[in-house]
């Protein structure tokens, strides 16, 4: 049986805006396990990316716990996080987020670099190959189109060989065709490294391609909207 | 066409940028206004600084004049009252030198007739008070205090008598009962006897006579070229004897000027890259927004006029209140600051800084030209963006990473590709291509920093030359020397040996004594010889004597006793300083043994090739058969050799221990002492204390090194600290600068740094990146400050050093700043980091653009 790799307990995130206050997420209990491909879809403003960072380590809640691959993220540091998300966590950005200043092979190894460990270029190339990157390891992001800016945000995210990939609506900046063509590449990627994936998206097809989809709404899961794909 | 009336719109939302961007515009806005204080500052300060400086040469020459002629001839008189460029000419005639007082019998004096434009016109500003009056009638005289004690009459005043004994013009001992009817105390000869009209018409000088008059002359420009000085010159016709002396910051005023333009112009330039990078980097930021207001349909020229519209909002308020801040500053702070330093103030121009209108004008239109031009890239930039393009755009300086050509990118995979493999590499890399990403912005960055270091550089280093340390030197530095004024005495009976051996040793035991160095002194003859004598007696005559030699020649042949002259010994520790004052290669076993000697020049025009080689006969004086010859070896200029009198034929300078054995009748004349602990005031008060309780005391006079430094030093008032708030302030341009620059650099990159803080970038290898980046700024910097930066130094120094002090960089400061420089590089990138991580978690500051 595969074990659980991401699990929250509790989570809350509220925020306070002028006189309100606003429940990003209001006591979320939500698990994954290895190797899975979980798709959280929501509305705008339903909590779902606020889940996706918490899970990432990117922000802290207000309450409540986060564990993954069997660590307590609400005890760890500042630093202790930063060396958490470049080990245990890749990132797919909507907006892509690759460094303007490094051209892909850079990017992509960049997390490995930061870790201070030995780049395995076999790997990398395997990498670029199956995203269809070779010929752009050269080039700098800004010379790149959307779909080639996410599929080198995606290698970097598998580089470095972590446990978890979070993407947060990775097609959202794309049309539909470079959009699968992405989702396809991050799924056999995932696949191929064995690695879970968390993809946040408000496109139910893109959705249908994930083993199992939460539904997410003001900042609650809905149980009962919990799927598995083809369900 | 009708003109499409937009100004209410730009306006507003001009006004509307400024409020929402609140942040960004402060910076902005306090750029401009420390612009324009360190501007107005540099400017009021400056000037002040330069008032000091002549407040300075005003004391230390004792008067307000630019040039000095020695006798003045009555055509000379004529040319001088007539001519348009000179505002003003005193005379001053040398009447008479007091030789001794009831009080004291070894006086040293002279009695000066000032006319009255020297008396109240040149020499007022050099003066801090006067009572009584000028001398009118013969026997009446103005002094000081200072001058009374010297005199042995201290206690006297106002009304008082006094019988001394004078030499008047023609040589002859007079002694006459003077009258107080004056007396003053500021700066200058301070010992001198002012005396009146009548005395100098009856004394029988003359100021035509070089030994006599002179004739201070003050231009109306404060700026003569050499040429302009070498034409006055060559106006004045002068005779042989006559000589006319530009003050030192007369002599250099060019240089000077042009020094002085250098450092304003860095100043400026300090200025103006501080105002461009910021505006550069506050419009640049903003790319996006201009860009969205294109997409909405603003023209270019709308965005330009609207950027313009900021500028000016912020620029106005910026210059104002910049001027404003450097006005309480300077005249409020700066005061305050100096008085609470308990340094004097109330005497001329001490602690007055003064405004100018045209400093205000200045730097009003220095800073708008600056914002004018600072503005102008970054408007034509954000006019000229695409709406897409500025969707897309980071803000930087010219081009953007997506814009690098194919060859930068495959060198930086190269690179990328070999770093990659070492461990650790990333930062560095990251941090150099930071550097050169944008090479003109680096430059910027560095070349302002480096601008700042270097004036900072220049301003220390022309301050300690300018210290009173530095300024106050005596012979062979000597903290202190001892005369024997009775060996002055015309009548050889009154000469007494007063620097004995046994008080030379007393002196030694004083444990703060180093060294002492006697001076011996002999009388001797110069018989006549066709060769050296001749030569020499001919030159003396027509530089120094009003009549010809050929008046004198047969008497000198005949009767070379009648021409007394002097032979002074030195010791042997003092023969390498002897050395340094000589042109040529003086040996030195030669010089010992007796074989050769050195020739005091005296002021005549013999060249050293001339005189070198030849021999000089000397006979013992009283005694012409004790006879011994010397070759001389070479001729020195230092005054310290020239014995307590001269004659008309060479003065001998031969080691101490030939001196002895040669002449039978010697003393020593003077004796130079050396602390171990340079102006010990306590080893100097225990030499003074062993000169006074000698009964002998009133024969001995001395000369201290740290007296005249407290002289010096009184007379610069507060010009160090002024100057060195001047460099305070240049300095902190430069770091200001980069403070600025790299806040903003940072700010532009908080979103990449965000990215990769979300990739793994812990906190403290952002630090680290950072540092390295800062480093690589203070290094680029440093090394410009090095290499442009010292050789600017040391062309600005060397225009401005008329005092020829040696070109010395000061050690401290400059470690200082080159570490203090090191710290803000490496410190500033950390805190704006640091802030910048403060403003959100990574999330909200990824998302931020």
């Amino acid at each position: 049986m595969k074990e659980q790799i991401v699990r929250t307990e509790g989570l809350k995130k509220y925020y306070r805006l002028g006189e309100n206050t606003v429940k990003a997420l209001d006591g979320v209990d939500f698990s994954v396990k290895e190797r899975e491909f979980v798709a959280i879809i929501g509305k705008s403003g339903s909590g779902k990316s606020t889940l996706l960072h918490m899970i990432g380590g990117l922000d802290v809640p207000t309450a409540g716990e986060v564990y993954v691959d069997g660590k307590r993220l609400s005890g760890m540091n500042r630093e202790q996080l930063a060396i958490f998300r470049r080990r245990k966590v890749g990132f797919v950005f909507q907006n892509y987020n690759l460094v303007p200043d490094l051209n892909v092979y850079d990017n992509v190894v960049l997390p490995v670099e930061l870790d201070g460990k030995r780049i395995d270029r076999r790997f990398v190339r395997e990498i670029l190959e199956l995203l269809q990157l070779e010929e752009k390891a050269d080039a700098f992001p800004g010379m790149l189109s959307g779909g080639q800016q996410q599929r080198a945000a995606i290698a970097r995210a598998v580089a470095a060989k972590p446990s978890i990939i979070l993407a947060d609506e990775p097609t959202g900046n794309l049309d539909t065709a470079s959009g699968h063509d992405v989702m396809g590449l991050l799924k056999v990627a995932a696949k191929q490294f064995q690695q879970t994936v968390i993809l946040i998206t408000h496109d139910n097809d893109i959705a249908q391609m994930a083993d199992r989809i939460v539904h997410i709404e003001d900042g609650k899961i809905v149980k009962a909207g919990d799927l598995y794909a083809g369900e | 066409m009708l003109a499409n009336n937009n100004r209410k719109i730009i306006s507003r939302m001009a006004k509307s940028s400024i409020k929402k961007n609140s942040g960004k515009n402060w910076i902005l806005f306090l750029s401009i206004l420390l612009a324009s204080f360190m501007l107005f500052s540099i400017f009021t300060v400056g000037i002040t600084y330069f008032k000091m400086y002549r407040v300075q040469n005003i004391r230390l020459n004792g008067g307000d004049y630019d040039a000095v002629l020695y006798g003045i001839t009555e055509e000379q008189r004529e040319k001088c009252e007539n001519d348009p460029g000179i505002s003003r000419a005193g005379i001053v005639a040398l009447s008479g030198y007091i030789e001794s007082t009831e009080g004291d019998d070894t006086v040293e004096a002279s009695c000066i007739w000032a006319d009255r434009v020297y008396w109240d016109e040149i020499m007022k500003p050099a003066r801090e008070w006067v009572k009584g009056s000028y001398p009118e009638k013969e026997n009446e005289v103005m002094v000081t205090e200072e001058g009374l004690e010297k005199a042995g009459l201290s206690g006297l005043g106002i009304g008082d008598t006094f019988t001394a004994g004078y030499l008047d013009g023609d040589g002859e001992l007079q002694t006459r009962e003077f009258t107080i009817s004056g007396m003053w105390d500021g700066y200058g000869v301070k010992s001198a006897f002012y005396v009146s009209e009548a005395f100098y018409q009856a004394s029988g000088c003359d100021i035509s006579e070089v030994m006599c008059g002179r004739y201070h002359l003050k231009f109306d420009k404060q700026i003569m070229t050499r040429e302009e000085q070498n034409d006055l010159i060559e106006s004045m016709n002068l005779g042989k004897q006559q000589a006319l002396y530009f003050t030192s910051d007369m002599g250099y005023s060019l240089p000077i000027f042009f020094g002085l333009c250098g450092l304003i112009l860095v100043t400026c330039l300090c200025a103006y890259l501080l105002i461009y990078n910021i505006m550069y980097l506050s419009v640049a930021g903003n790319v996006r927004y201009y860009g969205l207001l294109q997409t909405v349909g603003m023209t270019g020229r709308q965005i330009r006029s609207l950027i313009r519209r900021q500028m000016g909002f912020l620029g106005g308020a910026g210059i104002a209140g910049g001027i404003l801040l450097g006005g309480a500053v300077s005249f409020l702070l700066l005061p305050s600051v100096i008085r609470s330093l308990g340094i004097r103030t109330g005497t001329a121009g001490e602690a007055e800084i003064s405004l100018n209108p045209w400093v205000l004008i200045l730097t009003a239109a220095l800073s708008a030209f600056t914002i004018y031009t600072g503005s102008r890239k970054p408007a034509k930039l954000a006019a000229e963006i695409s709406p897409m393009e500025a969707a897309g755009y980071r803000a930087g300086y010219a081009a953007g990473a997506g814009h690098r050509d194919s060859r930068n990118r495959k060198k930086n995979r190269k690179r990328s590709g070999k770093r990659s493999r070492k461990r650790g590499g990333v930062l560095g890399r990251m941090a150099m291509d930071q550097i050169r990403k944008d090479k003109k912005r680096s430059a910027v960055i560095m070349v302002s920093l480096a601008a700042g270091m270097s004036v900072f550089l220049c301003v220390t280093t022309l301050l300690e030359s300018q210290e009173a340390r530095t300024i106050v030197t005596n012979h062979m530095d000597n903290d202190m020397t001892i005369i024997n004024d009775t060996l002055k005495k015309e009548d050889a009976q009154e000469h007494k040996d007063l620097l004995t051996e046994a008080f030379l040793d007393d002196l030694r035991s004083i444990s703060g004594v180093e060294d002492v160095y006697p001076l011996s002194y002999g009388q001797i003859t110069v018989p006549w010889e066709p060769e050296f004598a001749e030569m020499w007696m001919e030159e003396f005559y027509a530089k120094w004597m009003n009549i010809p030699y050929e008046e004198d020649r047969e008497e000198y042949k005949a009767h070379p006793e009648n021409f007394g002259a002097v032979m002074i010994g030195i010791s042997e520790a003092e023969f390498s300083y002897l050395q340094q004052t000589a042109e040529t290669e003086i040996d030195r076993e030669d010089f010992l043994a007796g074989e050769t000697c050195v020739i005091y020049r005296n002021g005549l025009d013999l060249t050293a090739e001339a005189v070198v080689g030849k021999n000089v006969t000397c006979g013992e004086y009283g005694n012409g058969e004790n006879q011994r010859t010397f070759r001389i070896a070479g001729m020195t200029d230092e005054g310290y050799y020239m014995g307590p009198m001269s004659g008309i034929p060479p003065t001998v300078i031969v080691s101490d221990r030939i001196l002895e054995g040669f002449l039978d009748n010697t003393s020593i004349s003077k004796a130079g002492i050396k602390y171990a602990e340079e102006y010990d005031e306590e080893t100097e008060n225990e030499i003074l204390t062993l000169i006074q309780d000698d009964p002998e005391a009133d024969g001995v006079s001395w000369e201290s090194k740290l007296e005249s430094l407290r002289e010096v030093e009184s007379a610069q008032g507060n010009m160090k600290e002024v100057g060195t708030g001047i460099s305070l302030i240049l300095a902190l341009i430069g770091i200001l600068n980069y403070v600025n620059t790299v806040t903003g650099n940072i700010q532009s990159r908080r979103t990449e740094l965000a990215i990769m803080e979300s990739v793994g970038m812990t906190d403290r290898q952002r630090n680290r990146l950072l540092v390295t980046e800062g480093l690589f700024f203070a290094a680029g910097s440093l090394l410009i400050t090095a290499t442009v930066g010292l050789a600017a130094t040391y062309a600005v120094y060397q225009s401005m050093n008329y005092m020829q002090v040696p070109f010395v960089v000061p050690v401290w400061p400059t470690v200082g700043m080159a570490v203090f420089i090191t710290a803000v590089c490496a410190g500033i990138p950390v805190i704006a980091g640091a802030g910048m991580v403060r403003k959100g978690s990574v999330v909200e500051r990824v998302r931020q653009v």
